[in-house]
C-alpha cells in the first residue's frame, strides 16, 4: 500500500473510527483490524496482533500504536498520517473545550452519556479481546496461555509489562 | 451559576512552570511508560511536583474523557499544560506527549519490518502477542464485572459485541445507530429517577409537617 489515495482514505477512515469509538483507542481496535486485515489485507491478522503487542511493549503512550501501525503500513509517511489521525481531532476538540471553559459539562447530559455508553464500551472491549483471540483460534497452546495470563493478571498485582517480557522469552523457548 | 470548581482558583503551586519544563516532564512521563502513562502522570503531577490537586486532576480527566477521538490522556495533557502555562503550555504538553515517542515507535516499526520474520524474533513476538491477548481478556472481564446485573445494560453490551465482535459490522454505522439510542434510554431513566426522588422528598417533607 503506497498510493496517496489510499493514505488519504485511510486517514479519513481512521479519524472517523476514532471519533466514534467511545471509550478510547482499545474500543477502536476491532474496527481498525477489520479495515487493515479483513477489508484491505494490508497485514495478516497475526501481523496486526504482533504490531499491537510490540507497541504495548515499547515505551510511549498506548495510543502511539497508531504511529507504529502507520510506519509498518507505509514508512514515515504512514506514521505521520496515522499520528495526525490519532491526535488532530483531540487537539481541536480539547482546544474548543478549553476555550469554552467547559469545566462543568451539562451534568445531566454527561451522566446520561456515561451511563448509557458504559455497556457499549464494555461490548467493544469484549469485541477487542474476541477479535484478537480468534487470531489464535487454531493454536490451542496460545489460547491456553492467553487465558492463563488473564487469570494471572486478575489474581495478582503483577505489572502486565513483565508478563509481556515473559511472553517474549516463553515464545523464544517455544513454550508458547 | 457561581463557579465553585477547584480549577477556577489559583494554581495548586506557586512555582512558575515554563513550557520547557512541561515539555521535558511529558517526554519523561511518556517514555517511562512502564506501568502506564496514567500512573506516571498522576504520580509526577500530583505527588512529586504538586502542580495540581487530586480534585482538579480528576475534574480535568472527566472533561478529557468526554472529548471524542480516543486520546483521553493526550487531551488531559493539553488541559494540564494550558492550566500551567496557557496556550504555550498546551503546545508544550502536546509535543512532549508525542514527539519523542513518535521516533521511538517508528524505529521499532522499521526494526519489525526488517527482522520481524526472523525465526527467533517471530517466536518472541508470538509469545508477546499471546500475553497481550490475555491482558485484553482480563481487561474485558474486569470491565464486564462492573456492568449492573440488570437486563438492559447487558442487552446493550450483547448488542455491541454481536455487531462489532461477532458480525464485524463497521463501527461507524453501528455507533451512529446504537449510541443515541443508549444515551436517550439512560437519559429517560435518570429523568425518571429524579422525578421519583423529588416525589419521595416532598412526601417526607409533607409527613414532617
Amino acid at each position: 500500500m503506497s498510493q496517496q489515495d489510499d493514505m488519504l482514505t485511510m486517514f479519513w477512515q481512521f479519524t472517523l473510527i476514532l471519533l466514534l469509538a467511545v471509550g478510547g483507542l482499545t474500543s477502536a481496535i476491532p474496527d481498525i483490524q477489520r479495515h487493515v486485515v479483513e477489508q484491505n489485507a494490508w497485514l495478516t491478522a497475526r501481523q496486526f496482533g504482533e504490531v499491537y503487542a510490540l507497541s504495548q511493549a515499547t515505551p510511549g503512550p498506548n495510543v502511539m500504536v497508531m504511529t507504529m501501525l502507520g510506519a509498518v503500513l507505509n514508512g514515515w509517511t504512514g506514521a505521520i498520517v496515522l499520528t495526525i489521525a490519532m491526535f488532530l481531532p483531540g487537539t481541536i476538540l480539547t482546544a474548543l473545550m478549553i476555550h469554552m471553559n467547559a469545566r462543568n459539562p451539562d451534568a445531566m447530559l454527561a451522566l446520561a452519556v456515561r451511563r448509557g455508553l458504559a455497556p457499549v464500551v464494555i461490548g467493544l472491549m469484549i469485541s477487542t479481546a474476541w477479535v484478537m483471540l480468534s487470531t489464535l483460534s487454531n493454536d490451542w497452546r496460545g489460547v491456553t496461555m492467553s487465558f492463563a495470563t488473564a487469570l494471572l493478571v486478575l489474581r495478582t498485582r503483577l505489572n502486565p509489562l513483565w508478563l509481556v517480557g515473559l511472553g517474549a522469552v516463553a515464545g523464544m523457548l517455544e513454550v508458547i | 451559576m457561581p463557579d465553585t470548581s477547584p480549577a477556577s482558583g489559583p494554581p495548586a503551586t506557586k512555582e512558575i512552570i515554563t513550557p520547557w519544563m512541561i515539555y521535558l516532564l511529558y517526554t519523561k512521563i511518556t517514555l517511562l511508560g512502564f506501568g502506564g502513562t496514567m500512573f506516571w502522570l498522576r504520580r509526577s503531577m500530583i505527588e512529586d511536583r504538586k502542580w495540581v490537586t487530586e480534585a482538579e486532576f480528576v475534574e480535568m480527566f472527566t472533561v478529557a474523557q468526554l472529548v471524542p477521538g480516543g486520546a483521553n490522556l493526550y487531551n488531559l495533557s493539553l488541559m494540564l499544560g494550558h492550566r500551567f502555562a496557557g496556550v504555550r503550555g498546551a503546545v508544550a504538553a502536546g509535543l512532549g506527549f508525542i514527539s519523542v515517542p513518535f521516533f521511538v515507535m517508528v524505529t521499532v516499526a522499521l526494526l519489525y519490518l526488517e527482522y520481524g520474520e526472523q525465526p527467533l524474533v517471530n517466536k518472541a513476538l508470538t509469545g508477546m502477542f499471546t500475553v497481550v491477548v490475555g491482558l485484553m481478556i482480563a481487561n474485558a472481564y474486569s470491565m464486564a464485572k462492573a456492568v449492573p446485573r440488570r437486563l438492559r445494560p447487558w442487552l446493550f453490551t450483547l448488542l455491541t459485541f454481536t455487531a462489532i465482535g461477532a458480525a464485524r459490522w463497521p463501527l461507524v454505522s453501528v455507533m451512529l445507530l446504537l449510541a443515541p439510542f443508549a444515551v436517550s434510554v439512560a437519559w429517560r431513566d435518570i429523568a425518571g429517577e429524579r422525578v421519583a426522588a423529588a416525589k419521595a422528598a416532598s412526601a417526607t417533607a409533607g409527613e414532617a409537617k
